[in-house]
């Protein structure tokens, strides 16, 4: 039967899902916040990232709209050719699966260092896996409709934020600027990085309902998962104070300190709860990406038969690539942040300008040839 | 395993088809081979005869009509199908006393059915097979000697239960009327209630031997036309033997057979159906069964009760959210109290958890076994209360309260929070006003059960991604099954998990119909009039 | 549409399937039955100089639910005490004496003995609750004034069954209602530690031994309520080591400088009758300081508001026919209000420890003064010159303007 939805996801869908997307690096893991320099105020850093990637947002979401028929995987053939073309996809795809096994790692290790120390990661990493390549196998819509639930749940648990009042003391937010504004520059890095992550979108653009408005609810999801991002420094500080930068897992940590009246307390599992289907929904859809990917570089029929196969892939790096906890947030602060930052807008640099000597140079070929959607 | 009998069910249905088509159930008697009816009355007689074997409640009344009676007529029915006065009162006599002057048979067989019968309910037959069709039916045929044809007379009269309170979905407010056995009556009720010709019927007959008269029901104008289409192409693709309940039609017409959830609705109630018809909804009747099926069916659907849409709007929310609570409640609070015992401790206050493990310290099983004991155990009350006579009924739930709760409590073979549990969940999952999602909730909780003592809440959190993805993946007639809770649809959050006041719910809700939205005119919030100024 | 949905299913039974396969071992999961719960944990230096831990269960069965032939003669919690090198090692040494699993979520009190304090510091014992899942920050630090946290986890209190919960009670009243005590959690004990210019504190008690002859013997009783406790005054340190006491007026000073008084009573000489007392009650109050850097010293100023009602008289005082009295009442707190503030931060110049923060003032408005200073603060925090301006206000006298006179 024909569908009556018709395969789409709607602009508030993407919305949810590029929200979601930045905030797993925020409420599973928080590298911005371990070992910041200036802890008090760092605030700064979170406002300067913000306003960044809200620039570098109109870089990645621009070339999406260039070729709004297409994923990234085909324009890129179109503009660069076949070859060249290629090798961006492949590295793109690269990107998702090692960004999911990042992921699913630091889901598994902070689940395994604050609830259950006792189970292996790999239960957690095998569950991940399997649920999110369930959603992936399913299409975006399914992914976009479980998006769009926990984004609404991981905005209410942005209650966290507030609850533990009582622990908080916004003396701990002073003084501003102690140490420069170095440590601010240094941090905002980290804050940007994540938010190149955004840039699935250029595999979510040519499936969205309204096109036109895609930027606009992209810049939503910016500004959301910002000030739920600024939300989770100041509400770290304002807690912990001095102990703010030693957390292993802040989010958890501070979730733990949820005290309601004289009766609620010790009720952090709730809001991790949505916070690990948050991070399920991010590796859904990066599996997603990376199978529709490869079959649009194969030009297999279906992206389906990969789903798993890619789940399998990154379940297993995430076993290979890091050793420890301490490993991990090494790699996440040190190394992937440059590297993301670099390829993403690298990537978005070269096709933008090879787009614009495409079109000065030769309009025969006109774009979309033979691509068939998805 | 499942692929193979994924095949092996697809395998069947083709095994079946091809019976179907070569080799009809029904005798010899093929669907599409047209055997006239002969011109000898004794010929039409025999056979008649013979297709029925001689039963005993098989009428063959052979009367003697026109001048001097010299024409030969035959009435043909069942005994027991037909209205018997009506026969003898508005047929047979009439046909006796006004034929008095005819001598041509022909002219009495068209006089007859174009003059003297005093009924509505008049038809023609020419095929022998359609007209044992008519007469197991229940209508009375008069074949006349030397015309090719039958009148059919339409007289049915069986018996019937009344139109009675709907046992399985009682309300407070709202109409206590419920649909019956009789595809008639029922299509009566709705008639009743959208008094439009553009309320469309529209009469399958389906099973092979049993014929079973089933109606598709949509409002012209309102109803998406490719659900209708789609309802029309899933019905007409039924070969089965016989139709006997809609719970046998939903399995062969539902797009997710393998699912624990229902894609379609099921309901006894005829105001819900014509509330769902008016939405742009289809609705599917079956004689011989009070359910009526509703398609495309959507979650919230199942979790609405009619009461909701005629209590006070406040009212009608508070009262469905507290449902969704108890959903939530029937399927998840078993699992709670297993990953809460085993698992997170810390959740509870210290003193209530001091006074659990109190509680369980005598208990020899680990909290899953209890709980699975405690609710299989209530399983069996639950469904040993439903088949127990009245009168025994009352003792069973006597021996269930005392002798499962207190003896058990006091034998230390369970806790009294597991008790508190269990009795939350079973009455929390009555909550559920539609009975097939309640079933499934009550399948499902036992694997979720399992998953809590495996891991905790995390395995419930797993389970329940689980379900959902495969929620989002299910679709009633094309259309998603979470609509519209996700993909979100504003609008059409006037009816989910809130009721808005009717004056502010104008549109129709949007993927299920899809060509006239207008539900009623915009801004008519009620008002008081404005006094004029009391003259001094 | 058939075949992708049936996979589907197929993938949750794979799903079950896996989780089933993969739960032959129990991980974390544990029968509620089967543990201990920790309502208080106990930490001292053992006379052979390694960590003692003392831990103290709640006893569910004894509590409530349980059976009624237990009787109420039985101690609804037992204490078990077990020596080791690390805090950690205490705690797996705990099963050779506890018939329990130790389960620390519900734990609500980190006792620390004087000695321990003393000898050894909070580091060697404190990594423990930081970096353990079960433990949690949300625990209340008291230590223990002369005497061992053993010691004090076998006292009981009255009226609550299980001594946690009397001392929370107590640590709740004293808070609002006296002032006596700076109650403050784990993480805040850690948060101290590692912040500029401020040295961690921690609530004060005492073990109070019952005389044989107060306990009623009978049904009602136990034979063995050996002790109770006394809750008041502050352990301060320095570093990680307790330096010194402040008692209980010390402690309402600090209080007071930290704006941390809700309700407390002042008694001070009566104005006019220097032999006489007259009490206030405090409604609220609010205090905060400010610390300058000049050239020649540092100067703290410290400023609290307060409003209250008169609560007691021994002299009799008639408003009606001498309203400026009002006045001196008022004076006459201020006064004593400033002493008690005075002689708190002359107690802690003393022992050379900010408990207050100056320190950390500075760091927090002038990051680049404290930069040169935060070297010899420990030098310079005796000589922080001390101005203090008080402003009470009285209410109400309460439900007589006159007292009654002799004739």
């Amino acid at each position: 039967m024909q569908q009556i939805e018709g395969g789409r996801i709607s602009s508030f869908q993407v919305m949810c899902l590029l929200f979601l997307v930045r905030m797993t690096a925020t409420t599973i893991s928080f590298p911005f916040m371990i070992g910041h320099e200036s802890p008090t105020d760092a605030w700064i850093g979170v406002a300067i990232g913000v306003a960044v990637s809200l620039v570098l947002l109109e870089l990645i979401i621009q070339l999406g709209m260039k070729y709004p028929d297409m994923t990234i995987i085909q324009y890129s053939q179109v503009v660069l050719g076949r070859f060249p073309g290629k090798a961006i996809a492949f590295l793109l795809i690269w990107f998702w699966i090692s960004d999911a096994a990042l992921t699913i790692r630091a889901l598994g290790a902070a689940i395994t260092s604050s609830f259950m120390p006792e189970t292996p990661i790999l239960v957690f990493i095998l569950l991940t896996v399997l649920l999110s390549a369930n959603a992936a196998r399913n299409g975006i819509e399914i992914v976009g409709r479980w998006g769009e639930l926990v984004a609404i749940g991981v905005l209410v648990s942005g209650l966290v934020l507030v609850l533990p009042y009582r622990a908080m003391n916004f003396k701990n937010l002073m003084p501003v600027l102690p140490y420069g504004l170095a440590p601010h520059i240094k941090g905002s890095l980290t804050i940007i990085a994540f938010y190149m992550r955004l840039s699935i979108a250029w595999m979510i653009i040519p499936l969205a309902h309204n096109r036109k408005e895609v930027l606009r609810y992209s810049r939503y999801a910016v500004l959301l998962s910002g000030v739920l991002i600024l939300g989770h420094a100041i509400s770290l500080v304002t807690v912990f104070g001095s102990q703010a930068t030693a957390l292993a897992v802040p989010g958890f940590t501070l979730a733990r300190q949820i005290f309601i009246g004289q009766f609620f307390e010790r009720i952090e599992t709730i809001p991790v709860s949505i916070w690990v289907l948050n991070a399920m929904v991010k590796v859904a859809l990066d599996f997603w990406a990376a199978a529709t990917g490869l079959s649009q570089v194969f030009g297999l029929q279906n992206f389906q038969p990969l789903a798993y196969p890619v789940g399998a892939l990154a379940a297993s790096f995430s076993m290979l690539f890091f050793e420890s906890l301490v490993d991990l947030i090494q790699f996440t602060k040190h190394t992937w942040s440059i590297y993301s930052i670099l390829l993403v807008i690298a990537i978005a640099l070269i096709l933008h300008l090879g787009s614009i000597i495409k079109n000065s140079n030769s309009r025969t070929i006109k774009p979309g040839n033979g691509h068939s959607d998805r | 395993m499942l692929k193979r009998l994924r095949k092996a069910i697809a395998r069947k249905s083709r095994q079946f088809a091809r019976l179907s088509r070569n080799k009809p159930f029904n005798n010899s008697q093929g669907r599409h081979t047209k055997r006239p009816l002969s011109e000898m009355l004794d010929v039409n007689e025999k056979r008649i005869r013979q297709a029925f074997g001689d039963s005993p409640d098989l009428v063959l009344r052979r009367i003697a009509i026109g001048k001097k009676g010299r024409i030969n007529a035959l009435v043909v029915h069942l005994k027991a199908m037909v209205d018997g006065e009506i026969v003898s009162g508005a047929i047979m006599k009439r046909i006796v006393d006004k034929t008095e002057g005819l001598s041509q048979p022909r002219m009495a067989y068209t006089n007859i059915r174009d003059r003297y019968l005093e009924l509505t309910g008049i038809g023609e037959e020419h095929d022998f097979d359609n007209l044992l069709g008519e007469i197991t039916s229940g209508n009375t045929c008069i074949i006349v000697d030397g015309v090719p044809k039958a009148i059919v007379c339409q007289v049915q009269g069986y018996a019937q239960r009344n139109i009675s309170e709907p046992s399985t979905e009682a309300t407070i407010r709202g109409s206590k009327e419920g649909f019956i056995e009789s595809l008639p009556t029922n299509l009566s009720l709705l008639r009743r209630r959208i008094r439009n010709p553009r309320l469309r019927v529209e009469q399958y007959t389906l099973g092979e031997v049993s014929k079973t008269p089933v109606a598709l029901l949509f409002i012209e104008g309102i109803a998406n036309s490719r659900v209708t289409e789609e309802a029309r192409r899933r019905l007409s693709q039924i070969r089965i033997d016989s139709i006997q309940e809609s719970g046998q039609l939903e399995e062969l017409i539902e797009d997710a057979p393998l699912s624990p959830f229902p894609t379609l609705l099921r309901t006894e109630r005829p105001d819900r159906v014509t509330g769902n018809l008016l939405e742009g909804r289809i609705a599917i009747l079956t004689d011989g069964s009070p359910f009526a099926l509703i398609a495309p069916a959507t979650f919230t659907m199942f979790l609405t009760a009619p009461e909701d849409y005629f209590e006070r709007f406040y009212a009608g929310s508070v009262i469905r959210i507290l449902r969704y609570l108890a959903f939530v409640l029937s399927l998840t609070l078993p699992t709670l109290y297993i990953a809460i015992t085993t698992f997170h401790q810390e959740l509870l206050p210290t003193p209530l958890i001091l006074s659990i493990a109190a509680q369980r310290d005598r208990i020899p099983f680990p909290a899953v076994a209890e709980a699975a004991l405690m609710e299989i155990v209530f399983e069996i009350l639950r469904e040993a209360g439903l088949r127990l006579p009245r009168i025994v009924g009352q003792a069973v739930s006597i021996i269930g309260a005392l002798v499962i709760g207190e003896a058990a409590l006091r034998a230390g073979l369970v806790s009294a929070a597991m008790i508190v549990v269990v009795a939350l969940t079973g009455i929390s999952s009555f909550a559920t006003p539609i009975f097939s999602l309640g079933i499934s909730i009550r399948l499902l909780r036992f694997p979720l059960m399992l998953l809590a003592s495996t891991l905790g809440l995390f395995g419930i959190l797993a389970g329940l991604a689980a379900l959902s993805i495969h929620l989002f993946s299910l679709r009633s007639f094309g259309v998603p099954y979470t609509e519209p809770l996700t993909p979100f649809v504003a609008r059409e959050q006037q009816d989910t998990v809130f009721r808005a006041p009717w004056w502010a719910m104008s549109k129709r809700p949007r993927f299920v119909g899809g060509q006239d939205d207008t539900r009623s005119a915009p801004g008519q919030v009620p008002e008081p009039p404005v006094l004029e100024e009391k003259e001094g | 549409m058939i075949p992708t949905r049936s996979t589907h299913v197929a993938a949750y039974v794979a799903i079950m399937a896996v989780l089933i396969s993969l739960t032959s071992g129990c991980w974390n999961r544990r029968e509620i039955e089967t543990l201990g719960f920790v309502m208080a944990i106990g930490l001292d230096e053992s006379p052979s100089g390694r960590i003692q831990l003392t831990v103290q269960f709640a006893k569910p069965g004894a509590l409530a639910g349980g059976t009624e032939a237990a009787g109420r003669s039985e101690k609804p919690f037992w204490v078990s005490t077990v020596e080791g090198d690390t805090v950690f090692e205490c705690f797996r040494h705990l099963g050779s004496v506890s018939t329990k699993r130790p389960y620390l979520q519900h734990n609500r009190f980190i006792i620390f003995g004087d000695e321990l304090l003393k000898n050894k510091g909070l580091m060697p014992v404190i990594d423990f609750f930081n970096r353990d899942a079960e433990a949690r920050l949300a625990s209340q630090v008291l230590a223990v004034k002369g005497a061992t946290a053993r010691e004090y986890l076998q006292a009981e209190f009255e009226g609550a069954s299980l001594p946690s919960e009397g001392e929370q009670g107590m640590l709740l009243y004293l808070e609002t209602a006296l002032g006596t005590i700076s109650p403050l959690t784990f993480r805040e004990l850690e948060d101290r530690m590692g912040s500029e210019g401020i040295e961690p504190i921690a609530v004060g008690v005492e073990v109070v031994p019952l005389k044989p002859d107060t306990s009623i013997k009978g049904e009602l009783t136990r034979e063995e309520v050996k002790s109770t406790a006394r809750l008041g005054g502050t352990a301060v340190f320095k570093g990680d080591y307790l330096v010194g006491w402040l008692d209980e007026y010390e402690t309402r000073g600090l209080n007071w400088i930290l704006g941390k008084v809700k309700s407390t009573l002042m008694v001070f000489p009566q104005p006019g009758f220097e032999d006489r007392l007259a009490t206030i009650e405090i409604l609220r109050s609010t205090g905060n300081f400010k610390v300058e850097v000049r050239d020649d010293s540092i100067v703290a100023s410290i400023h609290v508001d307060t409003i209250g009602n008169l609560g007691e008289v021994q002299e009799p005082v008639d408003f009606v026919k001498q309203p400026e009295t009002w006045g001196q009442f008022e004076k006459g707190l201020e006064a004593a209000i400033k002493q008690e503030i005075m002689q708190t931060v002359t107690k802690l110049q003393a022992l050379g420890a900010d408990a207050i923060g100056f320190g950390q003032d500075i760091f927090r408005r002038k990051p680049k003064d404290w930069a040169n200073i935060r070297g010899h603060w420990d030098d310079l925090f005796p000589t922080v010159k001390i101005h203090v301006q008080v402003k009470a206000k009285l209410r109400t006298p309460g439900m007589v303007l006159k007292s009654v006179k002799t004739r």
